[in-house]
C-alpha cells in the first residue's frame, strides 16, 4: 500500500507545484535578457524601409539593441518614450532618461513597426 | 498691461491650435476589459500611435498586439498565441472620423461629446464600429476619451469549449489619448 501512496502522493505535488508554476509564472524579464539583434540606428531603419513585413517577422517579440543619437523624449513615469530618429523604445517604468543628442545603445522587445509614423517599437527598454 | 499681455497670450495660443495640420500621439492607452463570473480579465497598452486631423476630423490608430500587458504572464501568452495570433496579425488599427465635427471648437478649451466612427482591423479583420467619445481641448493639448464594445468573433477570433465560460462575449475596448501637435 505505501509502495502506491508515496509515488502517488510525490506525483500529485509536482503536478500541484507545475500547474501553480505555469498559472502564476512571471513576466518576461526582457531587462535581463541578451539582444539577440544588434544595429546601428541606420541598419535597422533601412531594413523596416526596404522590408517591412519581413523583418518584423523576424524581429517580433525579440530583443533587440539599436545604436543611435537621442532625438527626443517623449511621456512620463510609466510610458516615457526615447525617440531616436526612427526608432521609438518605451522605458521600463521609473528609468533614468538618457540626454537629447546623447549616442546610446537602446536594447527592448520589438513589438512591431508603426505605419503611422513609419517608426520601429520597442518596449521594455533599457539603455547604456 | 498685464492684461493685454494675456490677451496676446491667448490670440497666439488660438492661432497656434488652429493652424497646427495635424495632432499625434505616440503613447495612446487602449485598455480591454472582460467579465465574467469565472473570471475578470485585463489588459492594457501604452504605446498607441494616433493621428488627428482638426480640419476633417479623421482619426487614426495603430497599436502592436504584443504591447498588451496582462496581469498574468500566462494570459499573456495566450492572447498572443491562441487568440489574436500576434505572429500573423502583428497591429491592429483604426481609421475613422469624428461624425459631428461642428460640435468641436478646437481652438477653444471645453468638453465636447462627440460620436465617432471608423474601421477596425483586429486580426486581420476589419469592422464597422461607431462609439461615443469626449474630447477635452485643453492648453496643454487635446484629449480624446472612448469606450466601446467588441464581439471576438466579428474578427475570426475563436474561443475554444473549454474556455468559452472565462472568456465574455463582448469585450469592453477604452482608450485614451493625449494630441500634441504634429510639426513635420
Amino acid at each position: 500500500m505505501r509502495k502506491i501512496i508515496i509515488p502517488l502522493l510525490i506525483a500529485v505535488v509536482l503536478g500541484v507545484g507545475v500547474a501553480l508554476f505555469t498559472w502564476f509564472k512571471p513576466h518576461r524579464d526582457v531587462a535581463s535578457e541578451d539582444a539577440s539583434y544588434n544595429f546601428s540606428r541606420g541598419e535597422v531603419v533601412e531594413l523596416f524601409n526596404q522590408h517591412p513585413d519581413s523583418a518584423t517577422t523576424l524581429l517580433l517579440d525579440q530583443v533587440v539593441a539599436i545604436q543611435g543619437e537621442v532625438t527626443g523624449l517623449e511621456g512620463a513615469d510609466s510610458s516615457q518614450l526615447v525617440l531616436m530618429d526612427g526608432v521609438v523604445g518605451a522605458l521600463i517604468p521609473n528609468s533614468i532618461t538618457p540626454e537629447v543628442g546623447q549616442t546610446i545603445t537602446l536594447k527592448g522587445r520589438f513589438t512591431n513597426y508603426d505605419d503611422l509614423f513609419f517608426e520601429i517599437r520597442l518596449d521594455q527598454s533599457t539603455w547604456k | 498691461m498685464k492684461h493685454i499681455f494675456t490677451f496676446c497670450l491667448v490670440l497666439v495660443m488660438g492661432f497656434t491650435i488652429q493652424a497646427q495640420d495635424k495632432w499625434f500621439t505616440r503613447s495612446g492607452e487602449i485598455s480591454f476589459h472582460s467579465s465574467t463570473p469565472v473570471e475578470d480579465i485585463d489588459a492594457v497598452s501604452k504605446t498607441a500611435s494616433s493621428v488627428l486631423v482638426p480640419s476633417t476630423g479623421q482619426i487614426q490608430f495603430s497599436v502592436g498586439m504584443k504591447s498588451f500587458v496582462f496581469q498574468r504572464a500566462l494570459m499573456q501568452e495566450h492572447f498572443n498565441e491562441n487568440y489574436v495570433e500576434s505572429d500573423k496579425y502583428p497591429k491592429a488599427t483604426f481609421k475613422g472620423k469624428i461624425d459631428d465635427l461642428s460640435k468641436v471648437d478646437f481652438t477653444t478649451p471645453g468638453t465636447y461629446e462627440v460620436t465617432v466612427s471608423g474601421q477596425l482591423t483586429v486580426h486581420g479583420k476589419m469592422n464597422p464600429v461607431k462609439t461615443n467619445a469626449t474630447i477635452v481641448v485643453s492648453k496643454d493639448g487635446i484629449h480624446a476619451n472612448a469606450s466601446f464594445d467588441v464581439t471576438p468573433q466579428d474578427y475570426d477570433i475563436a474561443i475554444p469549449k473549454m474556455v468559452e465560460d472565462k472568456i465574455a462575449k463582448q469585450i469592453t475596448v477604452k482608450i485614451k489619448a493625449t494630441y500634441q501637435p504634429l510639426n513635420k
